[in-house]
């Protein structure tokens, strides 16, 4: 993967993250979805969905609790995407 | 007909040709397991509960995530005369001191034997065997397999059957104890004549947890009893994409599913029409919601959005229970399209009386009918003296009937209370008109979200750990103004003035992060005006008349910033979903269903 392709992921996450939150939000890579977004775990859900719907992935639920943080999503997309690429 | 006991259900089942499906993710592939392959498996399990020491009559805490497993450890437990009490399963393994702490108290007051969980699990649950007296030993529910009991144990009508913990804040949790002949009166009631007319034919579908009462009595245990089938889908696998039910129910041609009223919601807002496609839920001819306030607004935009894929707004059976009545209390006429009660809302709520609202005569209230009471079951509405109320008139509803459970485990002044004068006080507000069951409150403060009861306490004691909050003065309720469902609002003083600029974002973020709560609105209210009281009670009754009339005080500039984002979580983040709370925690609720 590119450095490019690596900033896209970055970019297409936030994205996907600001629409699930449908409010306006300041994001940064530590951000946490319960604490500091106020996620339930109903809108992680919701988001993660979204995150398999726009990188056509499919995103274990048993990895789902792993994904506390913005930079924690985008870790496991890369990671689901490297895996599609080397099968 | 006769009632049996669970076991003997067990071993009749075992007969039929029914049994259990559990659907993978996606909702396709999965594993069916027969009634006769389930005995087999349960018989198992009861020789390895034996084996590990636990003697009939004995409790055992029941930890289990995945549905097979749960089910066969329960009815296993079942089948070697314990008494098995399910709780909730742990999902953030990197919160588990919080888990622990919130569970200990109730395997405390189960005085279980032992808890059996997964292997997984068990790894992080083993310090509860040093936390609670009782627990003799924590066992993985892979290593009970093997020696299998030649046959059922014995157990009696009247003994108990399992314990469910769906009462009671987590710190004093209240063990509901039903008995066999609960259980089989209850499930025959739900089945029969005046229940969903359940036959051979019928199929459920069901994605709710199997430690909440709905889905546990209502969609398994059901079935067990009447010898079909039901399928069941993961709780997470819903949540993440709510199109998965409606696919599962339309490829398995399913005709029963129950669920709460966020769940229908929830399908209206998420799924989209390339999730319609292929969907056809004509075959769904029992659509169930319970277990919490049923919104009419819900259930009509349902039907309409489904409507084209089959669905029949005839289906829907919006129905009320709870736990200490085993299960169901009221459901409608099967085949009745919901009925629906506009009311005046200011009559609702001062004089407490239901006024069929003329048109154009003010705010009005929506409510719909929960139906009647099942035979040999009776519901009244009684005023504050006790004495039973008119019709419209709005009091508390009592329950009567083979359904009533026996009284919590331990607590007997608190059992006496809610069973006095031999009718269950059920602690919701209602009314009757045209013996139909009208609900629209309720007497105690907890606050439903979900389907999931919760505690004003957990929510205070949460809130009460972040820093600037005056210690002893933050209030938590759920107010109903203006709608069916809860809203959350926390009311705090702030311990230094000015209070720091993110003071409700953060009690917003502490308390979603210890309890899966969202609130929906934080006041940082002026300092003094939470009345100190001993009783927390009297002080959330306050603090939420004063919060309805809008009389609160609020410090300058908190004001407008805090008022703006309960606006915006309102508005923005959906009613619902900002109610849809943490179902990764499971739909424990008291249940009304």
């Amino acid at each position: 993967m590119t450095p490019q392709d690596a900033d896209t992921v970055g970019r297409d996450v936030l994205a996907v993250l600001r629409r699930v939150c449908r409010r306006p939000v300041e994001l940064a890579a530590h951000s946490t979805l319960a604490a500091d977004l106020g996620f339930d775990s109903l809108q992680t859900l919701e988001f993660v969905a979204e995150l398999e719907d726009r990188f056509g992935i499919i995103v274990p639920i048993d990895q789902v609790p792993r994904i506390q943080t913005v930079g924690e999503a985008v870790t496991c997309v890369r990671s689901l995407l490297a895996e599609n690429v080397h099968p | 007909m006769a009632l049996l006991t669970l076991p003997e259900a067990v071993c009749a089942a075992a007969r039929t040709g029914g049994g259990y499906g559990y659907l993978a993710e996606d909702g396709r592939t999965g594993s069916f397991q027969s009634f006769a392959e389930l005995l087999d498996d349960a018989l198992s399990m009861a020789g390895g509960l034996r084996a590990a020491g636990l003697q009939p009559g004995e409790t055992i805490a029941l930890i289990v995530p995945e549905a097979r497993d749960f089910l066969t450890t329960f009815l296993g437990a079942a089948c070697a005369g314990l008494v098995p009490a399910p709780l909730y399963p742990p999902v953030r393994l990197d919160q588990f001191d919080t888990y622990l702490r919130q569970t200990t108290p109730a395997v405390r007051v189960s005085r279980a034997a032992a808890v059996v969980t997964s292997s997984r699990l068990r790894r992080v649950l083993g310090s509860l065997q040093a936390e609670v007296p009782s627990v003799r030993a924590v066992l993985a529910t892979e290593r009970l397999r093997g020696a299998r009991l030649p046959a059922v144990a014995p157990v009696k009508l009247d003994e108990a059957v399992f314990l469910q913990f769906t009462s009671g804040s987590t710190s004093n949790p209240k063990g509901v104890v039903l008995t066999h002949r609960n259980l089989a009166e209850n499930v025959t009631a739900i089945a029969g004549p005046h229940g969903v007319r359940l036959t051979d034919a019928d199929r459920g579908m069901s994605w709710l947890p199997l430690f909440h009462d709905m889905g546990l009595i209502g969609m398994a245990l059901t079935v067990l009893y009447k010898g079909c089938s039901t399928d069941f889908l993961s709780p997470l696998a819903f949540l993440k994409r709510p199109a998965t039910w409606l696919r599962a129910i339309s490829r398995t041609r399913a005709t029963i599913s129950f669920a709460p009223n966020f769940a229908y919601d929830l399908c209206v807002r998420r799924v989209q029409p390339r999730d319609m496609g292929d969907l056809d839920l004509s075959c769904w001819r029992v659509a169930g919601c319970g277990a919490e306030p049923i919104r009419a607004e819900t259930l009509f935009a349902f039907a309409k959005k489904f409507a084209d894929v089959g669905f029949r707004p005839e289906a829907f059976l919006p129905s009320y229970g709870m736990a200490e009545h085993t299960l169901a209390v009221t459901f409608p006429p099967l085949g009745r399209a919901p009925r629906v009660d506009t009311v005046n809302a200011e009559q609702l709520s001062s004089a407490r009386r239901a006024v069929p609202s003329s048109t154009g005569g003010g705010a009005c209230t929506d409510l719909v009918s929960c139906g009647r009471p099942f035979p040999g079951h009776d519901v009244r509405i009684a005023g504050q003296s006790g004495r039973p109320l008119a019709d419209r008139h709005v009091g508390q509803i009592l329950l009567r009937g083979p359904s009533v459970f026996r009284g919590y485990l331990d607590l007997e002044d608190l059992s006496r209370e809610t069973l006095a004068g031999g009718w269950l006080h059920s602690g919701d507000l209602g009314y009757l008109a045209d013996g139909e069951l009208y609900v629209c409150g309720r007497v105690k403060d907890t606050i439903i979200v979900s389907g999931r009861n919760y505690y004003p306490q957990d929510l205070e004691q949460a809130a009460a750990d972040v820093e600037g909050v005056r210690k002893g003065r933050v209030v938590a309720f759920g107010t109903q103004a203006g709608g069916g469902c809860d809203r959350i609002v926390v009311v705090l003083e702030p311990a230094d003035a000015p209070p720091a600029d993110d003071l409700a974002e953060r009690v917003r973020g502490r308390v979603v992060e210890a309890t899966g709560v969202l609130v929906d609105e934080v006041v940082v209210a002026l300092s003094g005006t939470i009345p100190k009281t001993t009783s927390g009670k009297l002080q959330r009754v306050r603090v939420r008349q004063w919060y309805e009339s809008g009389v609160l005080l609020r410090p300058r500039g908190v004001t407008g910033r805090v008022r703006l984002m309960g606006h915006l979580v309102r508005t923005q983040l959906v009613y619902a979903r900002a109610h849809a709370a943490d179902m990764l925690r499971g739909l424990a609720g008291r249940g009304r269903h």
